[in-house]
């Protein structure tokens, strides 16, 4: 035993040890140039602000356990430091000559209650006023255990500033890296001689020689600041920002580059055309090419900041039409003292070049030569594209970048004008010795358009040329369209009009205009370039975005170009009043005539002539834009009439609307070919698309794309499909004939649009039984409309008048209902012109394979149709938040809410499998039902009702006003657990699966020798029917519970054993079932649904059996008033001995049956 | 009387006893036809008049009495013959613990055999009651 005591000590010696080591060995990394070793990795983060961590060193890799991880972080050539971390805190941070360095954890947050985002804007936020910048941020934060602010100082002695590194650090977990930085600079305070020297004085001063000594709190729980114990958190941190703020108010030796002026930008500008047609000939001395020089400036902006130190990757490609490369191409750095010309290939990557070191902005000259194609002059249209980009992925220094992606494309037309006076020139020199290490010298400003106006010859059709090329050109991304011809008309000084005509590429007659006004003059270039373009948006209409007015008016020819050769002469707009798209069908027709006939003669004859033909269509890209915003508008006249401030006439007119939008909108989604029936015919078709939605489950799953599809049929085989809410179609060359075409892009705006309206379309259908009752709470459902009543005097129902809601299409809706997160609401789904009362209602369906029908209640509960009945379920009650505090005291109110059986699944009784226990879930919420229309809280609806139930007095005896009811939730829970007193209902509130109840009872042990009394069997109701004889029904032995337990059933047989035979001497009902009376009842049965489909109207009373409460109910059938009025005709003999329905009846038990009043328990049981 | 007279009293008696012997058929079948329809609608219509909600909150089996008589004359009417006359008539409901007594009166055809009118009325008279299984209360393990 002590040995394997002392294996054990061993062991566990071995393995601290071991963790001790391997902490103190990746604490201490080796030597001072950075560079840890072992297991560790040296991270400089002044260039590469990445944090390794070690993890998984207990062998079992990326098994998500760790013994220890260790992070390392080294700032710099002096200034290295790693620490330690054991997994829950920091345990070391120390200098790499073993000193311990000062660091202090500002925060502790919790990132799954905080979040990333909230540390990044904390940081942010808190360092907003700082005189410095927050310079650098980039994070990736996985899960992470916790995120640390440590705060570190060091110094930059070149520019003679302290830096203060806040690290907020992450990574428990394996494959989280880092992290992020950021630096705030303050000056270096005078004194100070170090880091600690700052730390220990310089702050502490500014802190008014408080006893601030580390800013260590944990700020999850709120907990105080661990030296200074009489500080907050909020204080300490503010104290140490006030600081920072002042320590850098009070030296202006900061030279930062402010922020906003760094602008990351590429420009390329000062683009010159050696005017000089080069020839270049073969052998034979015959010119081949024609070719120019070219040169312009590429300036890269806004990568670094003074003394970072970036990486910045700069980046050019070049593209031509109707031009080729020559076989020159240089480029230098504008400000290399060097002057040194590079040679480079048409697409370069310059690199990172130390050039651009602690520069904000670089500069580079290229130098090109370009030629027309073999043998041919530079046509008109031939230009240079060229796109200048740089990508900063790192940061470091005082640098303000983070990854960045800057991009930059121009185009610049070579040709000059091919007017009448145009000559090349006859330079025949093939090869320039000067070429090289040499710019070109173009005339300053000549080419300056947009800078200097005065000096911008439009009219000159090259310059115009590469105007309309800086301008308006169409991006590259887009479609294929190209400038035809550009002209401007100069309105006045600073404005001018410009007119471009773009042509598509492929089709000389798909023609479009540009025009508008440019506001070329009077801004910069560099403002300009690049932020003018043309762009096509959608199929057939042109913008120019984030730019100066200009719009682009399309041509007729452009729809025939988009359709392409496809749509020929017989194109029909079938669709022309459709608002969002045209619908463009074609007919192709196949006409077979006899070529031969055998007839006999004198005979009649037929011609077999056959006509096949097929239509097929094309919408036109769908103007959704105009879709959303005209639904809009109509929602907001509903929306309107919902306030009050509309008109029931100008929301009914909405919702027409509404409807016309979506049949256009269904329209447009539906263009594909079709025949009709699969009958032949040469008579057009009209355009009627029938759209079949299909779906593969019986409920709509609305968010899957896959499975909401609509189809046109089209014949049998070839049935066409698509996606609806297709926003743009990735493939435009479509074979109408036999290609199904699925691929494009869902509008999710579109399907939401569509799952509400299909939700209303349910809706509508939905429909109650009964109708609403005046002077109750009642509300139900017909129709679309949710009726209800309010009344001007509740005990007057003659003031009630009957009112509806109107459903908002925009409304939740689940269709399908299996679980409790899966409630029925309907958020805003009804309103009325006199209030904006909601009630959302739901239940948990008993049977989820059960379509799911609304819960609200069709009757109030102490109305006397129907049975819904208050009492027949215990109601626990959750009331949420405020409410529950409102209805402190009260009973509660929401135990009166009517509920209906109905509601719990089933819809008849005898369907219902297990009727006598169970849970239901309802769920209500309650919306500004307080008030009615009249503004008299204590009228109408449910605040009538439950003011009434629970009328509150104030200190001078008066009511109190009703409860507010204006919005409150209920989870409310109807449990049906029968004569059960060891049952108990559970409830709680479960974070997943909200608040719920169960039935808390053990059935393993469970064991009743109550008889009836035990009827918590499986939860059935097990009743056995036996017949018997009156004459000795005394004798008849082991009855059910019913009648052998209780002093009623012994009551109930004690008087049947008595009687005997002899109650058959006077009948309680008799019916002389004559074969017409039978025939009328039979014609009763059909109209009914079932036997169980009774109109029993009751009476309910309450009275009181063994001390307790009870109520009661006496039924009446109307059917046997029916039967009872025929009697009364005199037709049949019907005799209704003893039939009541009032106190009456009560009266007679008591009087002709004596036994009642003997047994004294109560008179329901007869 | 000739002999052969003989043989056509014969002949009378004979279809004088299958007269009698089919109005006694019809009687009995009827009878039995009659008993076990009543016995069946009754069950079902007790079963029909249950009032579950009661059951629910007091643990009580009761029915409704309206609604059980509507229930059997409805079902009644379904099966019974449109050629006769039923008296149904209702005696001694309780509502709870569930006991009915009914008697269904059936009048059939008058019969003139050689001059005498005979008319057989058939009565079925039935209590039955709904009791709660006696195995109610016992445990799964025992049941």
């Amino acid at each position: 035993m002590m040995k394997k005591i002392k294996k054990l000590i061993f062991v566990i010696t071995l393995f601290v040890a071991g963790i001790a080591f391997t902490c103190n060995a990746f604490a201490f990394p080796n030597g001072n140039n950075g560079v840890l070793d072992g297991n560790g990795r040296k991270i400089d983060i002044l260039q590469n602000a990445v944090m390794y961590d070690q993890r998984d060193n207990d062998g079992n890799k990326n098994d998500g356990t760790y013994t220890l991880y260790n992070h390392y972080l080294d700032f710099g050539s002096d200034h290295y430091f790693a620490y330690c971390l054991d997994g829950i805190r920091q345990t070391g941070l120390k200098n790499l000559d073993g000193s311990v360095r000062k660091y202090h954890v500002l925060q502790e947050l919790d990132p799954e209650n905080d979040g990333a985002d909230r540390v990044i804007a904390n940081i942010l936020n808190s360092d907003a006023s700082y005189n410095a910048k927050v310079l650098a941020m980039r994070a990736f934060l996985p899960y992470t255990t916790y995120i640390e602010y440590n705060i570190s100082f060091t110094t930059e002695a070149a520019n003679d500033v302290y830096e203060i590194y806040a690290n907020y650090n992450s990574g428990m977990l394996w494959g989280s890296e880092v992290l992020s930085d950021l630096k705030v600079l303050i000056p270096k305070a005078a004194g100070a001689k170090d880091a600690d020297d700052l730390y220990e004085t310089f702050l502490k001063n500014n802190l008014n020689n408080s006893t601030f000594k580390h800013y260590k709190w944990r700020g999850a729980n709120g907990n105080k600041l661990n030296v200074d114990d009489n500080s907050t958190v909020a204080e300490a941190k503010s104290l140490f920002l006030d600081s920072i703020r002042k320590a850098a108010k009070s030296s202006a030796k900061t030279s930062f580059i402010n922020k906003e002026e760094v602008k990351k930008n590429v420009s390329i500008k000062n683009f010159y055309k050696d005017p000089e047609t080069i020839k270049l000939s073969d052998r034979d001395g015959k010119t081949t090419m024609y070719a120019h020089d070219v040169q312009f400036e590429v300036t890269f902006t806004g990568f670094n900041q003074e003394g970072s130190n970036n990486d910045v990757f700069l980046d050019l490609t070049f593209d031509t039409y109707n031009l080729v490369f020559g076989s020159k191409a240089q480029y230098k750095f504008l400000d290399d003292s060097t002057d040194t010309w590079t040679e480079f290939d048409k697409n370069t990557n310059f690199g990172s070049p130390d050039i651009i070191k602690g520069k904000n902005q670089v500069t580079i000259v290229v130098k090109l030569r370009v030629a027309g194609y073999y043998g041919k002059e530079v046509p008109t249209n031939a230009h240079l594209s060229v796109k200048g980009s740089y990508y900063t992925e790192n940061y470091s220094g005082v640098a303000l970048v983070g990854t960045d992606d800057i991009t930059t494309l121009q185009r610049f037309f070579i040709s000059e004008s091919a007017g009448d006076d145009y000559s090349p020139s006859s330079s025949d020199e093939s090869f320039d010795l000067n070429w090289e290490n040499e710019p070109l010298t173009p005339p300053p400003g000549s080419y300056e358009y947009c800078t200097s106006p005065d000096e911008a010859t439009l009219k000159d059709p090259v310059k115009l040329a590469e105007f309309i090329a800086n301008c308006c050109f169409p991006s590259e991304d887009n479609r294929n369209f190209d400038l035809v011809n550009a002209c401007e008309t100069e309105t006045d000084e600073t404005k001018k009009e410009l007119y471009c005509t773009l042509k598509n590429q492929y089709c000389d007659h798909c023609k479009a205009e540009a025009s508008g006004a440019t506001a070329c003059t009077g801004v910069s270039a560099t403002e300009f370039v690049g932020e003018g373009k043309l762009e096509v948006k959608d199929d057939d209409e042109l913008n120019i975005s984030e730019n100066l007015g200009v719009s682009i008016h399309e041509s007729d020819d452009i729809d025939v170009c988009l359709l392409g050769d496809i749509y020929d002469s017989n194109k029909v707009a079938s669709t022309a009043d459709n608002q969002f798209c045209t619908v463009y069908c074609k007919e192709d027709f196949d006409i077979s005539m006899p070529t031969a006939a055998y007839v006999i003669s004198g005979k009649y004859m037929s011609l077999a002539t056959k006509v096949n033909a097929r239509k097929s269509c094309y919408s036109s890209a769908i103007d959704y834009d105009a879709f959303y915003k005209k639904m809009d508008i109509a929602n907001n006249a509903i929306t309107a009439y919902k306030s009050g401030a509309g008109t029931k006439d100008s929301a009914n007119e909405a919702l027409d609307q509404i409807n016309s939008y979506i049949k256009d909108m269904n329209e447009c989604m539906g263009g594909w070919d079709t025949t009709k029936d699969g009958k032949t015919t040469k008579v057009p078709y009209d355009y009627d698309p029938t759209i079949k939605f299909t779906y593969p489950e019986e409920y709509l799953d609305l968010y899957n794309s896959d499975s909401l599809k609509f189809t046109r049929n089209a014949d049998e085989s070839n049935q066409q499909s698509f996606v609806v809410g297709c926003s743009e179609l990735t493939d435009t060359e479509v074979d109408y004939g036999s290609n199904v075409k699925t691929a494009c892009k869902v509008d999710s705006k579109y399907l939401t649009y569509l799952k509400s309206k299909l939700d209303a379309d349910k809706l509508l259908k939905e429909k109650e039984n009964k109708s609403a009752v005046s002077d109750t709470i009642n509300v139900n459902v017909d129709g679309g409309m949710i009726q209800y009543y309010t009344c001007d005097n509740v005990s007057d129902a003659s003031t009630c008048k009957e009112n509806d809601f109107y459903i908002n299409p925009n409304n939740k809706y689940y269709n399908k209902v299996t679980n409790a997160s899966d409630w029925f609401t309907l958020d805003n789904a009804f309103y009325t012109k006199y209030s904006t009362g909601v009630i959302v209602a739901g239940s948990e369906e008993k049977d989820p394979n059960k379509t799911f029908r609304a819960s609200l209640p069709t009757t109030v509960v102490s109305d006397d149709n129907g049975y819904c009945k208050k009492d027949a379920c215990f109601a626990y009650t959750k009331l949420e938040s405020d409410f529950s505090k409102k209805f402190e005291g009260l009973t509660s109110p929401v135990n009166d809410l009517p509920i209906s059986l109905k509601t719990a699944g089933v819809t008849s009784m005898r369907e219902f499998n297990d009727p006598t226990s169970g849970i239901y879930n309802y769920y209500f919420n309650f919306s500004n039902l307080g008030t009615n229309f009249s503004g008299n809280s204590n009228k109408g609806r449910l605040d009538q009702y439950l003011t009434v139930k629970n009328v509150a007095k104030d200190k001078d005896g008066k009511d109190k006003n009703g409860v507010d009811l204006s919005n409150f939730n209920v989870n409310y829970v109807c449990a049906y657990v029968v004569n059960c007193p060891d049952c108990a209902i559970g409830c709680k509130d479960d974070p997943e699966n909200g608040f719920f109840c169960e039935l808390d009872f053990d059935y393993t042990n469970y064991k009743c020798d109550k008889g009836a009394e035990c009827p918590l069997y499986d939860g059935d109701l097990n009743v056995s029917y036996r017949s018997f004889s009156a004459v000795n029904f005394g004798s008849i032995e082991n009855l059910g519970d019913n009648f052998m337990t209780g002093d009623k059933g012994k009551s109930a047989m004690e008087e049947i054993t008595k009687k005997g035979e002899s109650i058959y001497d006077e009948p309680e009902y008799s019916f002389k079932f004559t074969p017409a009376l039978i025939q009328l009842v039979k014609s009763t049965n059909d109209k009914k649904s079932s036997y169980l489909d009774d109109d029993l109207y009751c009476k309910e009373y309450t009275t009181e059996y063994n001390g307790e409460p009870m109520s009661y109910s006496v039924c009446r059938s109307s059917l046997l008033d029916e039967l009872k009025k025929e009697g009364n005709k005199g037709n049949v003999k019907v005799v209704l001995n003893g039939r009541a329905l009032t106190k009456d009846f009560l009266t007679y038990c008591n009087e002709k049956n004596k036994a009642c009043a003997l047994i004294g328990q109560g008179p329901a049981w007869k | 009387m000739k002999e052969s007279f003989w043989g056509y009293w014969l002949i009378l008696l004979g279809i004088f006893v299958i007269i009698v012997m089919l109005l006694i058929s019809n009687v009995t079948t009827t009878n039995t036809q009659d008993y076990y329809l009543v016995k069946e609608i009754t069950e079902a219509s007790m079963i029909d008049a249950i009032d579950y909600g009661y059951y629910r909150q007091y643990g009580e089996v009761r029915i409704h009495k309206e609604k059980f008589i509507e229930s059997f004359l409805r079902r009644f009417a379904e099966s019974a013959s449109l050629s006769k006359t039923y008296e149904v008539s209702f005696y001694d409901i309780y509502e709870a613990p569930p006991k009915v007594s009914v008697k269904v009166s059936s009048s059939s055809s008058v019969f003139n055999i050689m001059g005498d009118t005979t008319s057989f009325d058939i009565v079925n008279k039935i209590d039955a009651l709904l009791e709660l299984d006696p195995t109610l209360g016992l445990s799964s393990a025992e049941s």
